[in-house]
């Protein structure tokens, strides 16, 4: 009865259990940013905790004055309008909101610390400050103290100071994190580069009968300046056989990730490629984790690929 | 369920609460999805898919969308590679990506009233000579399509079998193409083919 004695703690129940039940495979994502998720989960999880510890039996006490309950309101809706203008003010409105749920959570766990008193002793209790704008006369401190459950307040107010915590660390976390950004063009080079060793490795069979490739290196220019492209991020390794009949090349994660555990929010491309022409490639959630050789293959190089490759390649082996 | 008087404009903003919340969490769309036009390059052994959408702002004031880029994939088919996103006008620019919680995501601007049109391209390997392309994402935005072309092209392959019966054009060197208009998919887009 305590938890749902009011419209709007019911509204709040739905509201959290429609955040559940929304499948991750939609084409669309909520409006407003990207990272801004923690922003409309803030003050719904807020409200539904405070529900469930009990809180509101508390905060009903404190009688605030209509004009108060408008400018509140008012502001709170700007500033959650503000938050799907922009990624950064996304963030900062998570924080604040988080700053607001976390003293929600921290009161929560004082209001459950202290002992209980009788209601009509409630003289001194508990020494809550009344809020701005508050008359003295209504302060928390002068009213009958309810009596609420202590385990479920504390209980419910350390849980909400975890999760604002969370929602705030994730909104700190994603902002401005674009780990993809070099993905696409670093696998198209490295599909050139493919196709270019392996027209180097044909003629270099026809010339000597034995197949070796191009041992790549930083600085390279004309046709192997996609090699100089790729090598120029620190992110792709190149493993040359000492004979050069056999190679492989690593595309890392380019970006770091972000700590735990907010790592497992996110995944990046790690590829392989070698001779074959097969690039394969796996999501990963550790930036040094190479591909395994039998990840799936994800691309190949095209005899479209190769022709290109020679055209490129010829004018180099003429000169040579 | 009765309401005390003095609680009515308190439900009543819970209330515009709670549909602003279904708003923000997805289930109604700010931006209106209204075309949109596939086409399918189909090798022997991948796909090449270029994709171009329509997205209306019907609003007075800005938004900012977020989309997620659905991607086929399964045990027999492997993630698509070379995924690419950019908006082809009004202001053309290539959008930043990231993958979170499962999903390629970015943020598309629109402008009051705006349309914009923006392009996803992918390749994808195919090593059992059929494909997938999701059509029932379109479900979530809560409108039909206005109108979809969705086009297969052959690249040295013959056509089998689709889901959705396909026109084939004459002269089109196997070129097939099926359209539909107030479009609710139910189903996804599946196809085969064999190399000739």
């Amino acid at each position: 009865m305590i938890l749902f004695n009011s419209f709007i703690k019911r509204c709040c129940c739905i509201v959290f259990f429609i955040f559940c039940l929304v499948t991750p495979a939609l084409a669309n994502q909520p409006p407003g940013p990207g990272v801004s998720l923690p922003q409309i989960l803030m003050l719904p999880m807020m409200a539904l905790l405070t529900a469930l510890g009990g809180g509101y039996a508390i905060l009903r006490l404190r009688k605030r004055s209509r004009f108060i309950r408008i400018v509140r309101g008012v502001v709170i809706t700007i500033l959650f309008l503000l938050g799907f203008t922009h990624e950064g003010f996304s963030m900062l409105v998570t924080l604040i909101f988080g700053v607001l749920a976390l003293v929600r959570g921290i009161r929560m766990i004082v209001w459950g610390a202290k002992p209980a008193k009788p209601a009509e002793s409630a003289e001194s209790e508990p020494s809550d400050s009344p809020e701005p704008g508050a008359s003295p006369e209504k302060s928390l401190s002068q009213q009958p103290w309810p009596k609420v459950s202590r385990w479920r307040l504390i209980t419910a107010g350390i849980l909400l100071s975890v999760v604002a915590i969370y929602l705030m660390g994730s909104a700190l976390v994603f902002v401005n994190y674009w780990p993809d950004t070099y993905q696409y063009s670093q696998v198209a080079y490295l599909k050139k580069l493919l196709a270019s060793e392996i027209v180097y490795g044909r003629a270099q069979k026809q010339q000597t009968g034995e197949t070796r490739f191009h041992r790549i290196k930083p600085g390279e220019v004309g046709p192997w300046y996609y090699s100089e492209i790729l090598l120029r991020h620190g992110n792709v390794r190149v493993d040359f056989s000492p004979d050069d009949k056999h190679f492989t090349i690593y595309i890392l994660p380019y970006a770091s990730f972000p700590p735990w555990p907010y790592r497992f929010w996110t995944n990046q491309g790690s590829y392989r490629a070698d001779e074959s022409g097969e690039i394969r490639m796996v999501r990963v959630r550790e930036q040094h984790q190479i591909c395994p050789p039998d990840a799936p293959v994800v691309m190949k190089v095209e005899d479209s690929d190769i022709q290109d490759a020679m055209k490129d390649l010829n004018p180099a082996q003429q000169q040579q | 369920m009765a309401l005390p008087k003095s609680r009515i404009p308190v439900g009543l903003l819970a209330l515009f609460l709670l549909v602003a919340a279904s708003l923000l969490s997805g289930w109604l769309p700010a931006a209106r999805f209204e075309r949109e036009q596939i086409n399918i390059q189909v090798h022997p052994d991948h796909i090449v898919v270029d994709g171009v959408y329509f997205y209306r702002n019907p609003y007075p004031f800005p938004i900012v969308q977020g989309l997620s880029i659905p991607l086929p994939a399964d045990d027999l088919h492997p993630l698509p590679a070379q995924l690419e996103a950019e908006e082809l006008w009004p202001r053309p620019q290539a959008f930043l990506l990231r993958n979170l919680l499962g999903q390629a995501r970015f943020d598309l601007p629109l402008r009051a009233r705006e349309a914009v049109c923006l392009r996803v391209h992918y390749y994808q390997q195919a090593p059992n000579s059929d494909a997938r392309y999701i059509l029932t994402t379109t479900r979530p935005w809560m409108r039909p399509l206005q109108s979809g072309e969705y086009w297969l092209v052959p690249q040295g392959v013959t056509l089998l079998r689709s889901n959705y019966p396909l026109r084939t054009m004459p002269g089109g060197r196997g070129v097939a193409v099926f359209q539909q208009t107030q479009f609710m998919p139910d189903q996804d887009w599946i196809f085969s083919w064999r190399a000739q």
